[in-house]
């Protein structure tokens, strides 16, 4: 069961990786970029309940706060004109 | 009993998130890209934080993980808000639908703050 929630965000990771480099506009790439960390955390929140260990949530709860950090400073950086 | 809504609660959230991503990459333009990502993984997610929360139980655990839940709820609209308006100042364009039934990106965006 473990199993297959992990191959499955395994794959959901993959398709976030094409998106990643095929992307046409940076916006395109730093979408992709947030949905990978939300993807990670997801993972992460997975393997909590598999090891029985609920520290792992302390990470996820930082990398939500750090991706959310990165999407914003990005698309500040984007709409003003810094980034092509 | 508690174990089988524990899994059946992580394979839905994490069919969402496979969900989310295919709609990532197969969604003609970054608008529908961004409805895809956002909605979706932020269910997906929820519903494995869900499945912690049944499968802990303690008053800790599921104060940690309400905490997560509802800054994921916060920050996903306000992220794809904000990816979406940069596209749109930026003029990306928009999928033309087979009907031309689509609004043309604006290159003098009214609000520019």
């Amino acid at each position: 069961m473990m199993t297959l929630a992990s191959s499955l965000l395994g794959l959901s990771l993959l398709l976030c990786f094409i998106r990643l480099v095929r992307g046409p506009s940076v916006v395109d790439r730093v979408a992709a970029l947030d949905l990978m960390a939300v993807i990670f955390s997801a993972a992460v929140a997975v393997y909590a309940v598999s090891a029985n260990q609920p520290i792992y949530y302390d990470f996820v709860l930082v990398l939500s706060i750090f991706a959310f950090f990165g999407t914003v400073a990005v698309g500040r950086f984007v709409e003003r004109g810094d980034v092509q | 009993m508690r174990d089988l809504l524990v899994q059946a609660l992580i394979l839905l959230g994490t069919i969402f998130v496979l969900l989310s991503s295919l709609g990532m990459l197969r969604f003609p333009d970054i608008y529908c890209r961004m409805h895809a990502s956002t909605k979706a993984s932020s269910f997906g997610m929820g519903c494995v934080l869900l499945a912690g929360m049944v499968h802990f139980a303690t008053i800790d655990v599921i104060s940690k993980l309400l905490a997560v839940f509802v800054f994921i709820f916060l920050t996903a609209p306000i992220g794809a808000h904000i990816l979406s308006r940069a596209a749109y100042t930026r003029g990306l364009p928009q999928h033309q639908a087979k009907d031309g039934a689509t609004v043309a990106p604006s290159k003098t965006p009214s609000g520019k703050n």
